[in-house]
């Protein structure tokens, strides 16, 4: 595989939700390892609650984290400021899941676009500046004209455009997709996904596309890491994740897709209730209070994360090399 | 409020805007055009309390002074009070509410008890103790309004960058590398502005009051013409309660006084209503 | 509910700490020399140095202040320019007054100003809503000395049925006559404070009273009929009235600056005239006294407030 463009070690993030003396931490995200790799499109998947956009603004140093490790192109990122945090901070850029909330309203998007150009002097002339966010409208499929409307005069998924182009505007190698198909219609959604798989192509990029809809991620993702209550339960090429299903979460995740039905799972595996509340996740499994092959043993021991496979890890007891037969129902 | 002709539209059709807004406006015109109105009122006139009628349109008095000059003036001079103030309390307010909005943590909960604290003060008597400190000139007491209007501004900004701050585009400011200055003073400022220009109208208001009040009880420019210190001249003057009672001669400032508050809070609600359409009955 | 009480009175205590601050720094930071703030040059040599001594005026300002605080807390607010007298004792023989009349337009206030709001919430949008929003909105506009005026040229000047000025009538009469003559003075500052101060607090009413209508076990209540949901009737009341006591605690800052101006019209002997004669008379040890006492009296009415807020809603006992 090609080189290592981030590399996370052990993320973890509680947030403190006491109130006076009393102790309480929502383990948002629990011990997440993982590299991402030059080029690819790493998928995330889980619900909502997974912990996933927690993950990625962690990544992106957004919120500070309670302990780990992010290193990009082998240098560490954790809680670097000042000159060098920038640059690096630029690298990598985020698209945001709301296209009607992640729009400062009271701003012209050509402006919005400008802004970071002209705030880390990518660029120092105005003209050139203007040129640029025209050419960046141009590149996402908009009109150039469009540098001087507000976002109420746009729809979602041209908002979404918008958003992408001002993430584009800092030339990132890095491109977190937190959610930012979600909130479209279907038929826009391929269209935004469909630039998605283009702009990679053309200006190289390394993609995190974080969803809660598998048959979204899969569509864009080399290589697919699912989430839940804050830890990894399966990480593997896409293939993999789909022919050589090792979690039962995984499972359940992919018999509710409906064209995949044929490939061994006969029926949609409904789980039982929500997701457990993070706030003081449960002993054993994670997955536990909801998995449909459940047995004691999961109750009481804590899986660990083991590769089963070339690059194929998974965190159930169960799990074995070779086969997923067990998993049938 | 999509955007700003929206705005004036829904404006227009709000009658108490509307008549806040031409209430400002004349009291605006009075202030500017005060030289070509009226003559400065001073010495002596010929003609002592007269009362209203042909000729002198709001009467003269106790130096036959016209009474109408002096209202005219003192609209200049509330004015010029009121805009000081507001430019006071908005150069400290506007910071501490902004900065204790998105820097939630420590500075923000000691601006918020900073806030908490100044609400809480009897803040007339404490101007009055400053006041007769730095002595009254009309800059002076411009400043000590505007020092004490700052708390109420500030809790109104405060409450609305906390909510702006959760948006996701000042989310997207922070990963795009935009200092946080910049984020409080441009992403945020423009979108608290509603409220803060609601507060504002406010703070002109009772702006004015306190001014009044301070040159009712002598703390006043004693060289400028201010509705107060008419009311104050009226006052020592024994003419309310007096007799012969030339009640023009207190009518007509109290009026104006009056006249330029309730303009000026109808003109808020009317910003706030356009802003806030729930908030209408 | 030991817990709530602790924190009002520790937010107090920094309220009334900040305030006094305050005031030092204004007049030790006073372009004018605080020697002649503090000290009346009319004094004699002798006197002055002693007094420059118990100021500490000759010291740094840190240790002033130390002194300024200590002096503080043995009750010692210097001495009047005007009367020699100290200061505390100044103030105690006016404070009673002023109380007194903060009492009664207090208690006036919340009697009218609860029922009308309560009214005009019910009544939302109908006209009778339409014309007391109208009445509210001159009446938190109004201007306390046009008020005062107003009331002095009908009541005193035109229809001769009230005194003009003073507490009393001298020399003072004896028992219920006595009391009869203070509360005919009473009237007319007492009138003036309360119609400045009923509009706001009819507005907080009114608008609380709408937001807990809305609420939806409110609104199924009184689609049900009058009779078996008085109790929750009684309760959205209780918890429409808690922004009202509030905004009440939080009006005393006002409500004294009012007074300030009410009691110099009308001559009322307390706290607002004193400070009236003392800006005249450039008495600033006067000054800085009375207002510490204002602060004080403000914030102990907020402490009061807050204990009726944690009585009417039990919850807040709980949050601590």
């Amino acid at each position: 595989m090609s080189e290592i463009i981030l590399d996370i070690q052990n993320l973890t993030k509680y947030f403190d939700i006491g109130s006076f003396g009393t102790k309480k931490y929502v383990h948002a995200v629990e011990d997440v390892s993982f590299e991402l790799h030059k080029s690819e499109t790493l998928g995330i998947v889980g619900e909502s609650g997974s912990g996933k956009s927690t993950l990625a603004r962690l990544i992106l140093g957004l919120i500070p984290v309670t302990s780990g490790k992010v290193y990009y192109e082998g240098d560490e990122i954790t809680g670097v400021k000042g000159k060098y945090a920038s640059k690096v901070r630029s690298d990598i850029q985020m698209v945001f899941q709301d296209p009607y909330a992640s729009l400062n309203p009271r701003i012209k998007i050509g402006e919005s676009i400008a802004e970071p150009i002209i705030v880390n002097k990518l660029i120092k002339n105005k003209k050139d500046v203007r040129l640029r966010v025209e050419e960046l409208l141009n590149l996402v499929g908009l009109q150039p004209e469009m540098y001087d409307r507000y976002p109420h005069e746009f729809s979602g998924g041209q908002r979404q455009r918008i958003g992408i182009a001002r993430a584009l505007s800092l030339n990132p190698k890095v491109l977190i997709c937190d959610e930012a198909v979600s909130a479209l219609d279907v038929s826009v959604q391929a269209q935004v996904l469909n630039l998605f798989n283009r702009l990679k192509d053309e200006l190289n990029l390394t993609y995190i596309f974080i969803g809660h809809d598998l048959s979204v991620v899969k569509y864009v993702s080399n290589r697919i890491l699912v989430m839940y209550l804050g830890e990894i339960m399966e990480i593997a090429n896409t293939e993999d994740i789909f022919i050589n299903t090792q979690h039962p979460y995984t499972k359940a995740l992919i018999s509710a897709i409906p064209e995949v039905k044929s490939k061994g799972i006969k029926e949609r595996i409904i789980l039982k209730g929500d997701i457990p509340s993070p706030v003081n996740p449960p002993e054993g499994c994670r997955f536990y209070s909801r998995c449909f092959k459940a047995q004691d043993k999961c109750g009481k021991t804590h899986p660990e994360l083991r590769e089963i496979d070339t690059d194929h890890f998974v965190r159930c007891h169960f799990s074995e090399k070779g086969g997923n037969k067990w998993l049938d129902i | 409020m999509q955007n700003n002709r929206t705005f004036f539209q829904s404006f227009i059709r709000n009658p108490m805007g509307m008549i806040g807004f031409f209430g400002v406006l004349l009291i605006v015109l009075l202030g500017i055009f005060a030289p070509t109105i009226a003559a400065y009122p001073k010495g002596y006139g010929t003609e002592i309390l007269v009362a209203p009628g042909s000729g002198m349109l709001f009467g003269t008095d106790n130096l036959g002074l016209n009474v109408f000059a002096e209202v005219v003036w003192g609209a200049r001079s509330s004015l010029y009070v009121s805009a000081i103030a507001v430019l006071v309390a908005a150069v400290i307010g506007l910071p501490a509410g902004l900065i204790s909005g998105y820097k939630k943590g420590k500075i923000g909960s000691v601006i918020d008890g900073l806030i908490d604290i100044f609400l809480t003060l009897p803040v007339l008597p404490l101007m009055i103790v400053i006041a007769a400190i730095v002595g009254s000139s009309i800059i002076n007491v411009a400043v000590v309004i505007g020092l004490f209007s700052w708390p109420s501004l500030a809790k109104v900004t405060r409450n609305a960058t906390l909510r702006i701050s959760e948006m996701q585009y000042i989310e997207a400011a922070k990963c795009l590398g935009i200092p946080s200055y910049r984020i409080i003073f441009k992403h945020i400022l423009i979108n608290v502005a509603g409220p803060v220009l609601v507060n504002l109208t406010l703070i002109m208001a009772t702006a004015v009051l306190s001014e009044s009040g301070l040159s009712f009880l002598g703390l006043g420019d004693p060289t400028t013409w201010s509705w107060g210190a008419i009311l104050k001249k009226a006052w020592d003057a024994s003419a309310v309660i007096d007799t012969p009672n030339p009640w023009w001669w207190w009518l007509w400032p109290s009026v104006f006084i009056m006249f330029y508050v309730i303009s000026f809070n109808l003109l808020g609600t009317g910003i706030n209503e356009i802003l806030n359409p729930k908030s209408r009955e | 509910m030991a817990r709530y009480i602790t924190k009002r009175l520790l937010k107090a205590f920094l309220i009334f700490f900040v305030s006094i601050t305050i005031t030092f720094f204004i007049i030790r930071f006073m372009p004018s020399n605080p020697v002649d703030l503090l000290i009346d040059p009319k004094m004699g040599p002798e006197v002055q140095e002693a007094m420059m001594e118990e100021f500490g005026l000759d010291k740094t300002k840190g240790e002033q202040y130390i002194i300024f605080l200590k002096q503080l807390l043995q009750g010692n607010l210097g001495t009047s320019f005007k009367s020699r007298e100290p200061v505390s004792q100044v103030i105690m023989q006016k404070l009673p007054w002023t109380l007194l009349l903060l009492f009664i337009v207090v208690i006036l206030s919340l009697a009218v100003g609860i029922p009308i709001g309560v009214y005009s919430a019910k009544h939302r949008g109908k006209f009778s809503d339409k014309l007391i929003n109208i009445v509210v909105m001159v009446g938190i506009s109004v201007f306390v000395p046009f008020l005062a005026f107003l009331f002095l040229y009908l009541f005193s000047y035109y229809f001769k049925l009230l005194p003009t000025g003073g507490a009393y009538t001298p020399p003072p009469a004896k028992g219920i006559r006595y009391v009869i003559d203070v509360l005919k003075h009473a009237i007319l500052p007492s009138l003036t404070l309360f119609t400045a101060n009923v509009a706001s607090i009819l507005m907080y009413t009114r608008n609380s009273m709408i937001d807990v209508l809305e609420e939806d076990y409110i609104r199924t209540a009184y689609s049900k009929g009058v009779k078996e949901n008085k109790v929750i009737k009684v309760h959205a009341l209780k918890n429409a009235m808690i922004p009202t006591i509030t905004v009440t605690g939080l009006m005393m800052g006002s409500m004294v600056g009012g007074a300030v101006m009410t009691e110099s019209i009308f001559s009322w002997p307390g706290i607002g005239r004193l400070i009236y004669d003392s800006v005249s008379a450039l008495d600033y040890p006067v000054l800085q006294g009375s207002f510490i006492i204002l602060a004080l009296s403000v914030i102990i009415m907020n402490i009061i407030t807050d204990l009726i807020i944690a009585w009417i809603d039990p919850r807040i006992k709980l949050e601590g």
